[in-house]
């Protein structure tokens, strides 16, 4: 593809486009051949991120990507997930508590057929639930060496640095990035999220020490039915292109969208 | 969306790429994310990439939708409960 970005502060680069797996499996192509073909074209026209979450067709978008992965290609790809979602019926088969990120990350491993997630995302926020019972828990997945490092998704620019103080205060691995919808038809990040890293930036020059972040997560494009700290807004998005044209994200976060649906994307 | 039409038509661009590469111009972003459902969105996608806006081509789409404007509140993906329910703004909710 063309140069790498830098992902936020973490040392790792990424190819501008980052594939969202929000279309592979019922909800969207429901063929697994045919996307283990885009997925591999993909790779070989240098993409080096892919993007999904539990809830992407209950599963079946992970195991798809896990499918493409196995046989060699994993270590070709930083691998991103999400949970929060509702999978099943459980009522505790859903959220952003301890008990169920515990859970859930086994699931998501399993169904990607590898052994570590390097960016695991909080799909959504969860205001009723104490973020440092979910930081908390993300942290130890850290430690564990089951997860590499943590994200956000539609978070608003209060809880983001809530998130940071929560980390500095209680000794917590920090959130890296946030990904966040945005499009020409969406652009509310650029007032206070966006903006978010060069204030880091500024901080660190200052010699506060300050996690970085940015991501990703721009979303364009479509959302079926369904975001950047980073912030993705690499996550795709209802606009212009969406459904019809499968540019998305961020809406996937995602952009130009044209029907946006509550839920997850 | 005609005013967008109108712009890729005199920029020369794909509507595709030129959403992908509006979010890849933000020095805040590092990775747009597409969700191709076929192999032909893929590569409708892939070489946006490639893509410059021009300054007047941003102008002109800041012009659109002016900066820090989401035109349809539901694609911000979330809405807090001080939004969602009504009670949360109501001294006499109920």
């Amino acid at each position: 593809m063309t140069d790498l970005r830098p992902f936020g502060r973490t040392g790792v680069l990424l190819s501008p486009l980052t594939l969202g797996a929000m279309n592979f499996g019922r909800r969207g192509n429901p063929d697994h051949e045919d996307c283990l073909r885009i997925i591999h074209r993909a790779l070989d026209e240098g993409v080096t991120a892919i993007d999904t979450a539990d809830v992407y067709s209950q599963g079946e978008s992970e195991e798809i990507v896990g499918k493409a992965l196995d046989g060699g290609r994993r270590d070709e790809v930083f691998l991103a997930t999400k949970f929060h979602g509702q999978i099943g019926d459980s009522p505790h088969h859903r959220g952003n508590s301890r008990r169920w990120i515990v859970r859930e990350v086994e699931q998501s491993l399993r169904r990607l057929r590898t052994d570590w997630i390097d960016l695991y995302q909080v799909h959504r926020p969860e205001p009723e639930t104490d973020f440092d019972e979910t930081l908390g828990a993300l942290s130890d997945l850290v430690h564990q060496g089951k997860i590499r490092y943590i994200g956000t998704s539609t978070f608003e620019p209060s809880a983001i640095v809530e998130g940071q103080w929560i980390a500095e205060r209680r000794g917590r691995e920090r959130v890296v990035s946030e990904q966040p919808p945005y499009s020409i038809l969406a652009r509310g990040i650029e007032r206070e999220v966006l903006p978010w890293p060069s204030v880091t930036a500024w901080r660190s020059s200052r010699g506060v020490r300050w996690p970085a972040a940015g991501w990703p997560a721009a979303t364009t494009g479509t959302w079926p039915d369904r975001s950047p700290g980073g912030r993705n807004a690499s996550r795709p998005g209802s606009t212009p292109g969406c459904r019809r044209t499968g540019a998305s994200s961020r809406r996937c976060r995602n952009w130009p969208r044209s029907s946006p649906t509550p839920g997850c994307r | 969306m005609q005013e967008l039409a109108t712009l890729v038509a005199d920029a020369g661009l794909s509507l595709i790429h030129l959403a992908i590469a509006f979010v890849l111009e933000h020095p805040a972003v590092t990775s747009a994310i597409i969700g191709p459902r076929t192999v032909e969105q893929l590569e409708s996608q892939l070489g946006a990439v490639k893509v410059r806006l021009s300054r007047d081509v941003l102008d002109r789409i800041d012009q659109i939708v002016p900066p820090g404007t989401t035109l349809n509140p539901a694609d911000a993906g979330y809405q807090p409960p001080s939004l969602t329910d009504p009670a949360r703004r109501r001294r006499t909710a109920r």
